[in-house]
């Protein structure tokens, strides 16, 4: 049917197609390695010193929602290197280690209490909300050495026994990393959101109390004294 | 045309076996020498160090007593590199006339957030405003702390000019060009007298130095310690201070 070099033809197409299509195999195989190569991946890993405050005689209930304890950033910017940074736990150690010295009680409460003010929050004294509004970074792209600036945007809710809104404020931290010398880019990015947190544990330590609201509303309602240098234990769940 | 890759391959590869098995020894002592070349050449660096101390300054530290060295951080435009502030503790424990010197780290964590780059006193009269609390007070206490001292600035690369080309191809790799830059550290140390709640002196650390790379097949880095040296001056005016004025207060 086939003349001796028609076949041989044949047999360079068929053997070009089955490298082409082995080939191709190879590269759909490979491509999500590549791609996740391309992706700087972190998990946010420190710890906090608890701090030296006096503290509020107050029962504090806290809420964290599944937005702060899964906080997740992702980079969408083209131009920009892919980041996908977790420091949603990071956050909630951080505030397991400062609220415990900063009020004599301190629960933590289930998200579905805001929405339902009636059904618990009445057995404590204040309920407090953070929230995380904005997480922005520059890189070393944008700084030239290999220096990760960060700040982080917080909304700041206080909700009474009764559930009406006490206070509401915006917080920001700020972290830099310290050092530029010898470091892998996660561990340089590490290290300014633990300068950030740490900034946001001094800031609010301190600050609570100056907030207006909450000085008013502690003039008001005269909190139970407490023994100086006490510190409450671990937040209840 | 094709095989002339191969046997340009096969050239170096023989030159290189024979230069190996003929000159073993002698190459032994010239790696020897170009890695003592690379640790003793350095740039060169000047120093300017400057002391301003109070005239009527009693300035006495007894054995158990302790400094703490901390680094200004509140400035947006820098920071004072906290591996600054550990180098001038070494320089200043180290010796027979050394000194108790507590970890930045250790201090700051455990005077957590009083001494955070947000909170952080900025004169001797603002420890007031927290040595009210009684247990903030009791922790700088547990650290038996005499003197503290901070230090303010930075490294900065201020110039640098030429370029340096590598390639690699077939027959090998080599690098070819000259450059060269210019850093300076500018690092004021403030020491407070936690005691007395005064201020007790000012130094000053001034230290320019410039870096040289040339490359003529390797790089050969001549890099000027501008920073470490600039420490190394600190840490021993510190050093200096310290001990002579307590010589004289015990005379």
């Amino acid at each position: 049917m086939f003349s001796q070099p028609q076949r041989n033809t044949l047999r360079q197409i068929r053997d070009y197609h089955q490298r082409a299509r082995r080939n191709m195999a190879i590269l759909l195989f490979a491509l999500p390695f590549f791609l996740a190569s391309c992706t700087n991946s972190l998990v946010v890993d420190t710890e906090f010193p608890s701090p030296i405050v006096p503290q509020v005689g107050i029962t504090m209930g806290v809420v964290y929602d599944e937005a702060l304890k899964s906080f997740t950033y992702k980079e969408e910017d083209k131009n920009r290197d892919k980041w996908v940074i977790e420091a949603g736990d990071a956050h909630t150690r951080l505030f397991d280690q400062i609220f415990p010295a900063m009020f004599a009680d301190v629960n933590i409460l289930e998200n579905h209490i805001l929405e339902n003010h009636e059904s618990g929050a009445g057995n404590y004294d204040l309920v407090l909300y953070p929230q995380i509004k904005e997480f922005q970074y520059s890189s070393p792209k944008e700084t030239r050495i290999k220096i990760y600036e960060v700040w982080i945007k917080y909304h700041m809710q206080v909700f009474n026994a009764n559930g009406d809104l006490v206070a509401d404020w915006l917080m920001s931290a700020y972290g830099k990393t310290p050092s530029a010398f010898l470091q892998s880019k996660e561990e340089a990015m590490n290290q300014a959101i633990s300068v950030a947190l740490r900034d946001l544990g001094a800031t609010l330590s301190i600050g609570f109390v100056k907030v207006p609201e909450i000085r008013t509303w502690l003039e008001e309602n005269k909190p139970r004294p407490v023994p100086t240098n006490s510190v409450s234990a671990r937040p209840k769940t | 045309m094709t095989q002339s890759p191969v046997i340009l391959t096969q050239t170096s590869y023989s030159l290189s076996s024979r230069f190996s098995s003929s000159w073993a020894l002698p190459r032994s002592w010239l790696t020897l020498l170009f890695i003592t070349t690379f640790i003793t050449l350095n740039g060169c660096t000047t120093i300017t160090i400057d002391e301003h101390k109070q005239a009527d300054a009693d300035i006495t530290i007894e054995s158990h007593q302790s400094v703490v060295i901390l680094g200004r951080r509140h400035s947006s435009d820098y920071e004072t590199e906290p591996d600054l502030i550990s180098c001038i503790g070494n320089v200043m424990s180290n010796g027979n006339n050394g000194l108790n010197i507590i970890e930045e780290q250790t201090f700051t964590d455990s005077l957590y957030p009083w001494f955070e780059p947000r909170t952080a006193p900025m004169r001797v009269k603002d420890l007031n405003r927290f040595l009210k609390n009684e247990a903030v007070a009791q922790a700088i206490d547990a650290f038996n702390i005499r003197y503290i001292v901070w230090v303010d600035g930075n490294t900065e690369t201020t110039n640098s000019s030429g370029s340096i080309g590598c390639s690699i191809s077939v027959g090998g790799a080599g690098c070819f060009g000259f450059g060269t830059w210019d850093k300076e550290s500018d690092y004021e140390a403030t020491i407070w007298d936690y005691h007395h709640r005064e201020n007790r002196g000012q130094i000053s650390a001034d230290a320019q130095g410039t870096s040289y790379m040339p490359a003529v097949v390797v790089p050969i880095p001549l890099i000027a310690r501008v920073q470490n040296n600039a420490c190394k001056g600190m840490g021993e005016q510190l050093r200096n201070f310290f001990n002579a004025k307590a010589a004289q207060a015990q005379q």
